[in-house]
Parts: structure tokens; C-alpha cells; sequence
């Protein structure tokens, strides 16, 4: 055999496949190679050394300690009693969010109560405009505030109204 | 196995108590916990061997599936679905732990050190055949092995040592297999270095007491 493929048996042999170790026709062959070749002798050394401490780093199959399920199932009663709760707390998440719905809505409702009811500031007008747009109250207030009561003061204090108002 | 999948009146299933535990059967799951829990802990016995480390994890490993019972896919093997978690949860373990910087032998102890020259001074094919594990040895393959990245450590033990392919470990941990094998590539490169350094440090120690031959291999 080469160098190489004696490297090539030894790599396979050096993994778990090879676990019952080297079959006694090859060792024979290994052997002699190794005999003259000490590189291949060094290489052999290395896989092994791998293969010993890598196979030590398994421990034993064994049984568990029978402690060990009964901590396991505290473990999971005290995650069920964890998840047995879940209906109060979609029950307390579905309370917030009705109680958040509720809350936007009456905002909504208060809001377009205000719009519709609110106070549009009336601009004074004189008296011709206010009697067309029928603003009684308007007119009122510029009749109310003639002194001179007689037809042509009345007129007068309209005419004048008029104009500066304008 | 197949008594296990199928269902009978003394012996319910695996899927059986999967779905009898989702409708809130507790005692279900618990079953289950008493079939798994020696395979569990013997995964974790292939990463860790402190005992107390295995039962956290076996303890983690049944917490983690009980959450993610609903993904559990119906005809699926139970036993594998269990396997995956139990192999993922030693692998976030060994990404918190601390890792080492390098490798070296003042961190060995006197009798670590002892296994490590007398391991040396074998012949190699002797140390190539050696069964018998021994703490020492144990312990020296950790001290190596902590100087590893998690990925490292991972692929090395389930592939080098274990003998899983490629494609399973690819599947146990959700990796493509282009993940794996670069890995495993990097992997061995990392370990081969430290070995090699490893071997040289020791040399002068074992080379004085019976190893001519190593000498000679050097000098060539």
C-alpha cells in the first residue's frame, strides 16, 4: 500500500466506523508500511490520540438518577399551572381592548357633537344685508340704537349704518 | 419502536399521548417523559458528562418539547422530533459556556498529565485500539475541546466520534449540508492543529522514557 492510501485507512478507521478497529489482515499490511515509514507512523499516532480522547469525551450510557422525573414533572406543573391561566389573561386582554374601543368611539361621539352644535361668529352686518339674509336680531339692533325715531331719521341712521358698515 | 406507534389499550402510542397531552391530559406527557428520559439524558451524556449538567438538559429538553408540542407533526417518529431538541439544547449549552483561549498542559493536572505521556509512549497501533476510558482522558479531551467553537465541538463529536453523516447532522440541527461539511472542514483543521501542538508539547516529556522511534520520525 501507498502512503496515501494507508492515510485513507487509517482516517476511516479513526472514526466511529472503524469502532471494532482494524481488521487483522490490514493491521498486518499497516503494520509492515509502518515499519518504514515513519511519517505514516506519526500520522497514526495523531488519529489515535484524536480517537482516544474524542471517545472519551461520551459518558457511559447510564440510567438517570430516578430524582430526575420527578423534578422534570415540577418543572411542567409549575408550566401548566402557568398555562392553565391563559383564559384570564385573554380574558383581561380582550377587556382592554373593548375598553379602548369604547374610549375612541365616545371621543368620536363627543367630537361630532361639538362640530355640529358649534357657534359660527356672526359678523355685525348693516341693516339692509341682515333684513335680506332675514338676521332679525341684527336688524333690530340698528333700528333700536336710532335716536330720532321720525321716518326720515330712521332712514338716515339706516343710510349711514350702510355705509360704514360697508 | 413500532409498539410505540401504534396504538393499543395497555400501550398508547407516542402520537397518542402527543394528542391526549395538547387536549390537557397531564399524565399524558408524563408517560412520555418515562419512555425519553433515558435516551434523553444519554444524548447529553454525549456532550457533557457531569451528571447534574445531563438532568438540566434532560429537564430542559422535555420543557422546550411540552412548549412546541402543537408543531410535533403527526406521523412523524416522536423519538427523532425529541432527539433534535435534546441535541440543540446541548448545543446552546455549549455556547454559553466559556470557552478557552488555547490549549495548554500547564492546565493539565498531575495525573492528566500522567495519562497524556503514558498515552504517548504506547505504541501508536496500542493507542489506536485502546477502549478503556478513563477520567484523565476525559478530562484532557474537554480542556482540548473548550478551545473550539460550539459549532466545532458539535460537528466533531457527532461526526468524528459519533459517525453521523453529514446529512444527519444537517438534520438534527437544521443546517444545509454545505453548513455541515464546512464546518466539519474547519472543524478538523482547528482540532488538527491543537493535536499537533499538543503532540509537540508533550514530546520532550514521553520521548525521554520509551519512544526512540518518534525521534527518529522527527528527525526524517
Amino acid at each position: 500500500m501507498t502512503c496515501r492510501e494507508i492515510r485513507k485507512r487509517m482516517a476511516m478507521w479513526a472514526r466511529a466506523t472503524g469502532r471494532e478497529g482494524i481488521a487483522a489482515a490490514e493491521r498486518e499490511a499497516l503494520a509492515a508500511h509502518l515499519a518504514v515509514c515513519s511519517a505514516c507512523a506519526e500520522e497514526l499516532r495523531h488519529l489515535a490520540l484524536k480517537r482516544v480522547l474524542l471517545q472519551a469525551t461520551r459518558a457511559p450510557e447510564a440510567d438517570p438518577a430516578p430524582s430526575l422525573y420527578a423534578r422534570v414533572s415540577a418543572r411542567l406543573r409549575q408550566e401548566r399551572s402557568r398555562s392553565v391561566f391563559p383564559f384570564w389573561e385573554v380574558a383581561r386582554a380582550f377587556a382592554t381592548s373593548v375598553a379602548i374601543v369604547a374610549m375612541l368611539i365616545l371621543m368620536l361621539l363627543v367630537g361630532a357633537n361639538v362640530y355640529i352644535h358649534r357657534q359660527i361668529p356672526v359678523e355685525p352686518r348693516d341693516f339692509m344685508s341682515a333684513l335680506m339674509e332675514r338676521n332679525f336680531s341684527e336688524a333690530e339692533r340698528v333700528v333700536f340704537a336710532v335716536e330720532d325715531l321720525s321716518q326720515e331719521g330712521v332712514l338716515t341712521a339706516l343710510a349711514t349704518e350702510s355705509r360704514e358698515s360697508r | 419502536m413500532e409498539k410505540r406507534n401504534s396504538t393499543s389499550e395497555l400501550v398508547p402510542g407516542d402520537e397518542e399521548l402527543v394528542e391526549r397531552s395538547l387536549a390537557g391530559d397531564a399524565e399524558a406527557f408524563e408517560v412520555l417523559v418515562r419512555r425519553y428520559g433515558r435516551a434523553v439524558y444519554n444524548v447529553a451524556g454525549r456532550f457533557f458528562r457531569q451528571p447534574e449538567m445531563r438532568e438540566d438538559i434532560t429537564q430542559e429538553t422535555f420543557l422546550k418539547a411540552y412548549q412546541a408540542l402543537h408543531t410535533y407533526r403527526r406521523g412523524a417518529s416522536f423519538e427523532r422530533w425529541l432527539m433534535k431538541i435534546a441535541v440543540n439544547a446541548c448545543y446552546d449549552e455549549l455556547r454559553r459556556m466559556q470557552r478557552r483561549r488555547e490549549f495548554s498542559l500547564a492546565d493539565l493536572s498531575e495525573d492528566e498529565r500522567t495519562w497524556l505521556e503514558e498515552a504517548l509512549a504506547k505504541p501508536a497501533f496500542e493507542l489506536f485500539e485502546q477502549q478503556q476510558q478513563s477520567e484523565d482522558a476525559a478530562a484532557v479531551a474537554e480542556k482540548l475541546l473548550a478551545t473550539l467553537s460550539p459549532e466545532d465541538r458539535l460537528v466533531m463529536l457527532l461526526y468524528e466520534r459519533d459517525g453521523l453523516s453529514t446529512a444527519e447532522i444537517g438534520e438534527l440541527m437544521g443546517w444545509s449540508r454545505s453548513k455541515v461539511k464546512i464546518r466539519l472542514f474547519r472543524a478538523r483543521r482547528a482540532l488538527d492543529k491543537r493535536l499537533r501542538r499538543m503532540l509537540q508539547m508533550a514530546r520532550p516529556a514521553s520521548a525521554s522514557k520509551a519512544k526512540p522511534e518518534s525521534q527518529r520520525a522527527k528527525g526524517k
